[in-house]
């Protein structure tokens, strides 16, 4: 094992003795709210809601835990794959990846970056999307242009665009409260929850 | 009733009824009214009863700019009814009245309470006899003040915040905030207009032949792509242009590139003796009430006013067969003396100079006053015009501008007198929402309070529900009259938001309370943990009885969640170097994969944090925080560096890692169950760290004890936490294996005596006399605190932190004291009962004369004094032997 290897949720065994699941901080709520649960890439991963439709007609909140996250420090190259690339300052990004292609991503990055650290389980990923996803936007954030960094709903977190809304990224811990912010801020907008499915992933990249 | 016959540009929708209740009496409008405007049509007069005296209280702005009908609606107090939609079901009620508002018994205060009730009056009168001023206080509580809230209510109705950018932001729509609102519009910028009324107009909607030009202008607005927030109010003008604007049940947070300010003026009231009796109103609300919603307001009434708005509003009684006795433009008459009369309250005749008119109506304002007060919030400064009688603003700050009767283009205008009474039997009122009067001001300059912002604060003028708008201008006039000076060297009161009053419900927003919660937390609940705050963390207290817990951890094993720690990789080339020097230890000369405690200290040398450090390779070190450290430490760690410069990254990995600690005599055993990587003594040493797969997941294990027992820390990915926590407890089951939560831990952790910093520190603590002596290595390069540490070596130790045992059931408090020959001389920083240390155990700061291996002392414990022995070693396993074992 590499010396950081402890830090990726991607390096799980799979199919082995154990095959441990990846699960996201906001579960136990889409549990509540009646998701159906698939297991793919080592993640159970809420796929759908009963009243989706609805929610998507107007604003959706979409749980994407599965994506990968590196934190990159020094003047790191964009990959050239399948990868979104935030840069934070001139000396630090975050590079988002498609689910189970973080490893790949990584030893690319470390080719040119100083310091390439996975944060995929640090960091939490949920998307806003809709029509209206951007008035419930703001009743939880002061960011406005994005992509940007700031307070959303008491937390630091990144506001990334999206096809139709935006993807915010923001630490793990505080899922289960966040998820429960943002249903209460689509409620007036007749949002709700959706599941990964809602979301093609090319719309990610 | 008083409702007129359909008009051209009524805001009613007389095909939808509306009926709701006031004072349990059921009232009817029309959607589009106000209730206030349902009411008067209803032919209802009195609407609430004033502050102080219990004087009755009608429209007298109908534009919510006054406290005048502020009432109880759906048992919210103070809600100005001339503002509030009418809608089907309300149950409105007069608010501070024994009684009704029509009859209320408190009246009694407005004839015979004025000689005990002068400014200041809590500290003149009802002072004797002393002991009861509870009593006194009780009554004048209950006598006076608005509406009164249901303390234990609960949070009704939904209110949000929402967060905006715009260009551009007018505040105000007349017909001059409109056209600003357009042209920038026209450029291509993004502008939001905010104006109180339902629709936008301003004062052209008070005119006859201003609705059509209103609406015009309205719709050009509209398609220019200006958005018009009505009603909305803007409550103040913070740095930064951010204006929260109250729109409906969401607050705005409007962040603007310029705040052009036209909200126009703000009528002010002629003070003469009677001018609060019912039936005395401003211009704009006699206007109001025939344009807007079809009211006849009287049906004879007198017209007394300092500019335009008078002849607007006797256009508009004559339009709604009102007949008008006298018209007095103040501007070619300045009448000496001006006093009004009524029966029960309200206004049946006005005497101008002596000649005196009959009437149910008074109409009469002052020179219009410009609404300058956001713009005093951003800092503007404002001037007295003496021709004019107003304050106008001057020296408007960056990124805001005034245009309109806002900026002081009020039109022509006459200066009225401060006061019309000149020796007038009856009350004149300069504040009505405070019921204060002339002869208060003129009381309270008397008694030395000579300024304005000091007769602000004693007799509370400009202080009420209105927060100045008719009052301010008359009482700085009043002042300047009884001074005799000029209004300009009066000056002004500061003008603080907000400008509108404003809900608590509404700026509190949603009820959310950010947690951070580790991913084992759901598990956790299913276990039967009781969970308790730790900073913002959610952490479990026990899962049962947490001697049960602590007897698991020495007798099996005991597995908890410790992934609140925080959790930082320092990587770099640079990264020993960094470290020796921002730690008082050293850390250079660790081997790869060995594992040392650290104790942060400022640079003052007071403990800050502390935690372990591994060096996991020539240049990467994995530092670990206390729970509620990390931020800070990081905070600490980059701001060093920003001055050292040291070629390393700093990295907070705190969420990205789940961690656990199994700690037990058989803990051992169960490691081996859920791992390949060799777990035995040689092989695992203690204080050795080693990465490797635990139950299939990739982990960083840590041979380290806080509790006292042969342990490991495991540090894995957190989405992980569930199947980690899962599979040692089933992996451990047959081995007794218990979770525990923090209440067991922090007994454990008293039997090592090993530390918590915030609870055994303070911000006064060092390394020295917290008995960390082998932490500071003063014979290595300097380092942060280094100076600190040794001024406290040189002085000597004068307090230190140490072990005490108590033989008995005594638990004392923590923060408790050492008592010395009855005076306290230390205190105790935790305390809790061990069966393993066969007693009560703690840590407390005492002498340093007393920090001495069975040294007795005495706890002050429930007032007695309980003998206490001090001991410098750990009450459990002194030696450290099951650690290392």
């Amino acid at each position: 094992m590499s010396t950081l290897a402890f830090l990726s949720a991607d390096a799980a065994e799979t199919g082995g003795r154990w095959s441990p699941l990846a699960r996201s901080p906001m579960q136990h709520l889409q549990r509540e709210h009646g998701a159906r649960f698939e297991v793919r890439d080592g993640w159970e991963l809420a796929t759908s809601f009963p009243d989706e439709a609805a929610a998507l007609a107007s604003v959706a909140i979409v749980e994407l835990p599965q994506l990968g996250k590196l934190e990159v420090r020094g003047a790191g190259e964009r990959p050239s794959g399948q990868a979104y690339w935030y840069q934070v300052t001139p000396e630090r990004a975050l590079c988002i990846t498609p689910a189970r292609g973080t490893a790949a991503v990584r030893t690319e990055l470390e080719r040119s970056a100083r310091t390439v650290v996975d944060v995929s389980a640090g960091l939490g990923s949920v998307a806003v999307v809709g029509p209206r996803a951007m008035e419930m936007l703001r009743r939880v954030t002061e960011l406005e242009t994005f992509p940007a960094s700031g307070l959303v709903s008491h937390l630091h977190g990144h506001v990334l665009p999206l096809e139709g809304g935006v993807m915010i990224l923001f630490p793990q811990e505080y899922g289960h409260y966040l998820y429960e912010v943002l249903l209460d801020a689509a409620v007036p907008f007749d949002g709700g929850p959706a599941g990964v499915d809602a979301i093609a992933e090319g719309d990610l990249w | 009733m008083s409702r007129l016959r359909a008009r051209p540009g009524e805001r009613i929708d007389r095909s939808a009824p509306v009926t709701f209740s006031f004072d349990g009496a059921e009232v009817s409008g029309f959607e589009g009214d106000t209730l206030a405007s349902a009411l008067y049509a209803d032919g209802r007069r009195v609407f609430s009863r004033s502050f102080k005296y219990h004087r009755p209280r009608g429209l007298v702005c109908c534009t919510g700019q006054c406290a005048n009908c502020m009432a109880t609606v759906d048992g919210r107090p103070n809600v100005r009814l001339c503002a509030e939609p009418i809608r089907a079901g309300a149950d409105v009620r007069g608010q501070n009245v024994l009684g009704s508002v029509d009859r209320d018994l408190l009246s009694a205060v407005d004839r015979f309470g004025g000689p005990f009730t002068p400014p200041g009056f809590y500290y003149k009168t009802f002072i004797r006899p002393r002991r009861f001023w509870p009593l006194y206080e009780k009554l004048l509580r209950n006598v006076a003040g608005l509406g009164k809230l249901d303390l234990h209510g609960e949070r009704e109705g939904r209110f949000d915040s929402e967060h905006r950018h715009v260009d551009v932001l007018v505040v105000g729509g007349g017909s001059e905030g409109l056209r600003e609102a357009i042209e920038a519009a026209e450029q291509g910028k993004r502008v939001a207009l905010v104006d109180e009324g339902p629709e936008p107009g301003g004062a052209l909607l008070l005119t006859g032949d201003g609705i059509e030009p209103a609406q015009a202008l309205a719709d050009r607005a509209r398609q220019a792509g200006v958005e018009l927030l009505c009603p909305a109010r803007a409550v103040g003008v913070y740095e930064g242009n951010l204006v929260p604007i109250e729109y409906g049940n969401v607050l705005i947070r409007m962040r603007a590139g310029e705040v052009v300010v036209a909200a126009g003026t703000v009528e002010q009231p002629l003070v003469f003796p009677g001018n609060d009796l019912v039936g005395v109103m401003l211009p704009g609300a006699a206007s109001r009430l025939v344009r807007f919603w079809s009211v006849k307001p009287g049906d004879r009434a007198v017209v007394i006013a300092a500019d335009d708005a008078g002849g607007h509003a006797a256009e508009a009684l004559s339009d709604a067969g009102v007949r008008i006795s006298a018209a007095i433009d103040l501007r070619t008459r300045m009448p000496e003396t001006i006093a009004a009369r009524g029966k029960k309250g309200r206004v049946t005749e006005l005497t101008v100079d002596g000649e005196t008119y009959a009437c149910d109506l008074v109409v009469a304002s002052g020179s219009p006053q410009p609404a300058h007060a956001l713009l005093s919030h951003a800092g503007a400064r404002v001037e007295f015009e003496p021709a004019r009688g107003i304050f106008v603003p001057v020296e408007i700050p960056d990124g805001l501008r005034a245009v309109g009767a806002a900026a002081g283009d009020v039109g022509e205008a006459s200066v009225p007198r401060p006061a019309f009474g000149n020796g007038q039997k009856g009350k004149e009122f300069v504040c009505i929402c405070e019921d204060q009067t002339t002869k208060d001001l003129q009381l309270a300059h008397a008694e030395g309070y000579d300024s304005i912002e000091l007769s602000k604060r004693y007799t509370t003028v400009t202080m009420g529900p209105c927060q100045g708008r008719l009052c301010h201008l008359n009482s700085v006039r009043l002042y300047a009259q009884t001074s005799a000076t000029d209004e300009g060297t009066i000056g002004t009161t500061t003008a603080r938001p907000p400008w509108s009053p404003i809900s608590l419900e509404l700026l509190a927003g949603r009820p959310h309370e950010p947690a951070r919660r580790t991913s084992m937390h759901h598990r956790h609940r299913e276990l039967g943990a009781s969970m308790m705050w730790t900073g913002e963390w959610r952490r479990p207290y026990a899962y049962g009885e947490p001697a049960d817990e602590v007897r698991a951890v020495h007798d099996s094993v005991g597995i908890i969640d410790v992934s609140t720690l925080g959790k930082i990789l320092v990587s770099g080339a640079d990264a020993a170097t960094f470290l020796e020097r921002i730690y008082p230890n050293r850390f250079g000369d660790m081997a790869e994969g060995r594992i040392r405690y650290g104790v942060l200290t400022s640079d003052a040398g007071r403990i800050m944090d502390d935690g372990t450090i591994a060096r996991l390779n020539a240049d990467t070190y994995y530092v670990t925080t206390t729970s509620t450290g990390a931020e800070a430490v990081i905070e600490w760690f980059e701001w060093w560096n920003a001055i050292w410069g040291y070629k390393l990254d700093i990295v907070n990995v705190t969420g990205t890692l789940a961690a656990i600690n199994v700690a037990g005599p058989s803990s051992r055993e169960l490691m081996e169950r859920v791992t390949d990587l060799p777990i035995d003594a040689e092989s695992f040493r203690y204080l050795d760290a080693k990465t490797g797969d635990v139950a299939g997941v990739p982990s960083l294990l840590l041979r380290i004890g806080f509790v006292g027992e042969l342990g490991y820390e495991i540090h894995f990915p957190s989405v992980h936490g569930e199947h980690i926590l899962d599979t040692f407890l089933s992996e451990g089951a047959d081995l007794g294996i218990a979770p525990f939560g923090l209440e067991p831990q922090r007994v454990l952790r008293l039997e090592k005596t090993h530390i918590l910093v915030g609870q055994d520190t303070d911000s006064e603590s060092n390394l020295l006399e917290a008995s960390m002596p082998w932490i500071l290595k003063l014979d290595k390069d300097d380092f942060v605190g280094r100076w600190s540490a040794e001024l406290v070596k040189d002085r000597g130790l004068e307090t230190r932190l140490v072990g005490f045992r108590i033989r008995s059931d005594h638990l004392p408090e923590e923060g408790g004291q050492i008592v010395e020959r009855g005076a306290p001389v230390g205190r105790i920083t935790s305390a809790r009962r061990s069966e393993a240390a066969g007693g009560t155990i703690g840590l407390a700061w005492v002498p340093a004369e007393k920090a001495q291996e069975g040294e007795r002392v005495d706890v002050r414990i429930k007032g007695a004094l309980v003998e206490a022995e001090i001991t410098l070693k750990p009450f459990y396993d002194p030696d450290g032997e099951l650690l290392r074992s």
